[in-house]
């Protein structure tokens, strides 16, 4: 256990200083994004009111009340979490081979260590986990934060003032990384954690077998997605509908564990006696 | 622990932010206004069986006399089956549930105290186009849990585009399926109502009839034929009721016409069909019920069949004109003006909800709003008299209601 979570820590120090740039990035950018956004809405505001002598309603009519939906739906706002995701995509392949590179490979020392090798598969899972809970906390705390900026920057009479949960539920890409059920939120994260485990599988097929490795950790995607989407296929692909929609979703949940588990005891199988250095 | 800081202080706010943001969510909920059918006048058991499919504020709700249920109040299950779902299924997939697998559509079904009959057309789809249609049967005996199916090819099945089923009903042993099949033809008018016959015990089938095929039309063109039999009764009436609905006869190939020209509406001609004797009549419907169907185009109205009578509804100015003809014997049985008094003359913006039920007429408002003095009105069928009349009420803010936007999908008996 103490192993395993010094394994964690020292999983989550080896990217902490791409982490807090990509959060600096997200912090930096949401936030200018409010200011400039608020500016440019008000300035705008001005003119139309004040040189072309628009009334008010008119001018709210027309161009619409300002709020954090427009803030959300903007790039300043979306282009910092793409960001993160693209990172998060590319880190699940770059927490296995950069121990492979070098002229010291370091996955040498790593399993080495007097300990189960399973911890070092489950340990840069955790880390990964972690990390991405934490850029989703990041962005539930700068939410509000926002909010009060663009309530500083925006006059009462033009904008719309939402709560979090509002500009969340409003929002589609925002619901999927918070919905608003915690059960929601498990099954959201459920699948991908489990297909970072699917991933592992077929990165350490690939360190196994090299060539031919990379070609079996694609087939283990496959299966492993059929096995996963199985009663959807049979439904879609036989146009009939035998399971009640509560029966998929337990179907679902225990064939999401399910893979998750056959991947983990892959992974330990080829790290306990296929991998290479 | 000091080594582990960075790993402890990111767990640490994530426990924070995410834990926060859920029991916040989970405790604070949304403070929905808890909305009941009050009994305003009459007695309150005409509305103890009925609910209302409605949405307030963005949130569905159902309203009934104990109150309101709201979409989010679901377990997160029950939500990924329906809000809406239709209780006679409900209730049907609760009682046979082996049976009911993948079969959801209520039209598609009939039941009587001994049988469970389901219909469904099969098809092949390619490239877009649909072919090779079959029906689908499938009987369950409630007594015996036995269970019985058979497939039939659609006759003359080439000759369709689509096929799709508008209600199932079991006489003697009989089953009748009624379709409408889309010709596969460039024709202006290219839809057939069928009725197929299947015989149960030998599973086949045994008659394709076409609803109005004989008929000569007295005027114009005959553009879609409808069947009016409410869609979710599984049994009971003895007539199925369509109307054959004619358009102005003109050459819509000819260059003069505006490209989305539209032929004009002349008038409806209703035919019965006796389900017992497999009888199709023409009906002739009094002139005035014939005036209110013109009307109707541009007001709000319904026909409705039940219990072998054509109900023709129209909201006026004043309140409702209603005319019963009874099928049976081809006979008016009561012409009436339904008053409504002036303050919920708003029905008539309102576009109203028509059910009856119990041989009683339900008006139900489409909107509810602060002003909405009367949104439940049970009137009776032979008199015309508003018997009843219910009303949607806050409780939560006692009798000084303050509510308005509540809109009305559906009227619900459970």
């Amino acid at each position: 256990m103490k192993r395993y979570l010094k394994l964690v820590n020292f999983e989550i120090g080896r990217f902490m200083k791409i982490y807090l740039v990509l959060i600096g990035i997200t912090i930096l950018s949401q936030l200018i994004g409010v200011i400039v956004m608020a500016k440019n809405y008000v300035a705008n505001a001005n003119e139309v009111i004040f040189v072309d002598s628009l009334p008010l309603e008119q001018f709210i009519e027309q161009y619409g009340e300002m709020g954090m939906m427009d803030v959300v739906g903007s790039i300043w706002f979306i282009g910092p979490i793409a960001l993160c995701a693209a990172a998060f995509i590319f880190y699940i392949f770059f927490i296995w081979y950069r121990d492979w590179v070098g002229k010291n490979t370091f996955i040498y020392r790593l399993l080495m260590l007097p300990t189960s090798r399973l911890n070092i598969l489950l340990s840069k899972a955790t880390a990964i986990f972690i990390m991405v809970f934490g850029l989703v906390s990041v962005q539930l705390i700068l939410l509000p934060i926002e909010s009060m900026l663009l309530k500083w920057n925006v006059p009462f009479d033009f904008r719309i003032d939402m709560t979090v949960s509002e500009i969340i539920n409003n929002n589609s890409y925002l619901f999927i990384l918070i919905p608003d059920s915690f059960i929601q939120f498990i099954i959201n994260y459920g699948i991908g954690f489990m297909v970072v485990f699917i991933l592992f599988t077929a990165i350490l097929f690939e360190r196994s077998f090299r060539w031919k490795g990379a070609l079996l950790g694609i087939i283990y995607c496959a299966i492993a997605s059929i096995i996963f989407l199985a009663p959807l296929i049979y439904e879609i692909g036989f146009e009939a509908s035998f399971f009640y929609t509560e029966e998929i979703f337990v179907i679902e949940i225990i064939l999401g564990i399910l893979v998750t588990a056959m991947s983990i005891w892959l992974s330990k199988l080829l790290l306990n006696k296929k991998v290479t250095v | 622990m000091i080594r582990y800081w960075k790993s402890i202080s990111i767990i640490l706010v994530v426990i924070l932010a995410i834990g926060a943001f859920y029991i916040q969510a989970a405790f604070a909920g949304k403070s929905n206004p808890e909305f009941a059918i009050t009994t305003k006048s009459g007695d309150e058991t005409v509305f103890k069986n009925i609910s209302l499919h409605s949405n307030y504020q963005m949130d569905d709700l159902i309203i009934s006399t104990e109150g309101s249920k709201y979409q989010d109040e679901l377990s997160y299950v029950d939500r990924l089956v329906g809000f809406y779902t239709n209780s006679k299924i409900k209730q049907l997939q609760s009682d046979y549930r082996s049976f009911m697998r993948g079969k959801g559509d209520i039209t598609e079904l009939y039941e009587d105290e001994g049988i469970l009959a389901y219909a469904e057309v099969e098809f092949k789809y390619h490239r877009g186009e649909a072919s090779d249609f079959s029906i689908d049967i499938e009987v369950l005996d409630k007594e015996s849990k036995e269970r019985s199916a058979f497939t039939v090819d659609v006759p003359e099945k080439k000759n369709y585009n689509y096929v799709y089923i508008n209600d199932v009903r079991v006489i003697d042993g009989t089953l009748k399926v009624t379709t409408t099949n889309a010709l596969r033809s460039d024709q202006f008018n290219s839809d057939e109502v069928h009725i197929y016959h299947f015989n149960l015990t030998e599973q086949t089938l045994v008659k394709d009839e076409i609803i109005g095929a004989e008929q000569e039309g007295k005027h114009g063109k005959l553009d879609y034929v409808r069947l009016m039999n409410d869609y979710d009764e599984l049994s009971g009436e003895k007539y199925l009721v369509f109307e054959m609905v004619y358009v102005e006869d003109i050459n819509l190939e000819d260059e003069n016409l505006h490209p989305d020209y539209y032929p004009e509406y002349i008038g409806s001609e209703f035919l019965t069909y006796n389900l017992e004797t497999g009888e199709q009549k023409r009906i002739e419907i009094p002139d005035e019920a014939e005036q209110l169907m013109k009307q109707m185009r541009d007001t709000p109205g319904e026909i409705i069949v039940n219990n072998s009578k054509l109900h023709f509804i129209e909201v006026t100015e004043t309140g409702l004109e209603l005319i019963v003809y009874n099928i049976e014997n081809g006979e008016t049985e009561s012409k009436q003006s339904v008053e409504i008094p002036k303050t919920d003359m708003d029905l008539q913006m309102n576009w109203p909800m028509f059910k009856i039920i119990d041989d009683k007429l339900y008006i139900v408002s489409s909107q509810i709003d602060r002003e909405t003095q009367s949104p439940i009105m049970v009137a009776d069928l032979n008199s015309g008299d508003i018997l009843y009349v219910g009303t949607v009420e806050d409780r939560d803010s006692g009798q000084e209601k303050e509510i308005y936007g509540v809109n009305i999908y559906d009227l619900v008996v459970d």
